[in-house]
């Protein structure tokens, strides 16, 4: 079985949910996130403070899913960028990612990993000042290793191994 | 109380129903994006021509480079004048455009990938997906446009 088949066999089992955009828009960049994730995103919610912060997250997902213009970074360095990889100290673990919703308050980190190019994984929902990178970098492997076995998702040093196009790399 | 956004037609109504904060707060979102990409855009448009780079761009704004790095990053916390500034100092100026949401037929491009499974999927959690799309784009950047879709090419790195 390749990366592929698993990805369909996982949403075949219900354990994993292919975000949709509201409308149905043109998808480039398909995001997979655990139910949970997925249900936590699309609602309903239980109050109108947590739809709001909702309501960023979905926009900045469907930004990526309709290729718009991703900005990303490697490092800690350039800040407010919508991609960041987490595990910078040691680049040779597989590359985990957050994407950054900084409109909401407070702020929410999607953590996750690309199964291949433009297709992302999303593991962790996490308010950002409830993360802790090396925990949640330590989860979201131990969910991908759940999820796919042995496969191992993209680690590269070259940006567009992850994204192919329309991304902005600050260093 | 619970509480989710509304389908997509009811965007598309003149009706007396109150918007929530969330309906409002997503569309802030968008919008946000949208102006983000546009400048974005038009910044890389100049930088693969060789006309600007982020230090040219922040010694036109007179600013501190870093500065522009941080704007460029993401536009959380632009204004208006923020935006008008950073366009003028790539030649630009924005054009306003209010488009009515549309709820027929827009983007039919789907990913390989996208669909995996979809018909053993086990039912979802949360919203059905809509039937309905939207075409709300409404700003605009004079000077060279960029393609909605583009095949892959290379890094487009801010190395400058």
């Amino acid at each position: 079985m390749s990366i592929r088949d698993e990805i369909e066999a996982r949403v075949g089992e219900g354990r994993l949910v292919e975000f949709a955009t509201i409308p149905e828009m043109s998808v480039y960049r398909p995001v997979y996130l655990l139910p949970g994730v997925n249900a936590e995103i699309v609602g309903p919610w239980g109050d109108e403070d947590e739809g709001v912060q909702m309501a960023y997250v979905r926009a900045d997902l469907e930004n990526f899913i309709t290729n718009g213009r991703i900005t990303t970074a490697f490092s800690r360095g350039p800040r407010s960028v919508n991609f960041r990889r987490l595990s910078e100290r040691d680049r040779r673990r597989p590359t985990v990612w957050e994407v950054r919703t900084v409109n909401s308050r407070p702020q929410y980190r999607l953590v996750g990993l690309f199964a291949v190019q433009n297709v992302f994984i999303g593991t962790e929902l996490v308010p950002r000042d409830d993360m802790h990178f090396e925990d949640e970098q330590r989860r979201a492997k131990a969910t991908w290793a759940n999820l796919f076995g042995s496969y191992e998702p993209v680690t590269s040093e070259n940006i567009n191994e992850y994204i192919s196009e329309r991304v902005v790399h600050l260093r | 109380m619970s509480t989710s956004l509304r389908e997509w037609s009811t965007y598309a109504e003149l009706s007396d129903t109150p918007l929530t904060e969330a309906d409002k707060a997503y569309f802030r979102a968008r919008t946000r994006r949208q102006i983000h990409g546009e400048v974005l855009d038009r910044f890389e448009d100049l930088r693969e021509l060789g006309m600007l780079n982020r230090s040219a761009l922040a010694r036109r704004l007179g600013v501190d480079r870093s500065y522009v790095t941080r704007l460029l990053a993401s536009p959380s916390n632009w204004t208006i004048d923020t935006l008008s500034d950073l366009l003028l100092a790539m030649a630009c100026q924005a054009s306003l455009r209010a488009d009515a949401i549309c709820t027929g037929q827009s983007g039919n491009y789907s990913h390989p990938w996208s669909g995996l499974g979809r018909d053993n999927q086990m039912p979802p959690s949360g919203a059905p997906r809509s039937s309905v799309s939207t075409d709300d784009d409404f700003v605009e950047v004079s000077g060279p446009s960029s393609p909605a879709y583009r095949t892959p090419t290379k890094t487009e790195s801010l190395a400058a």
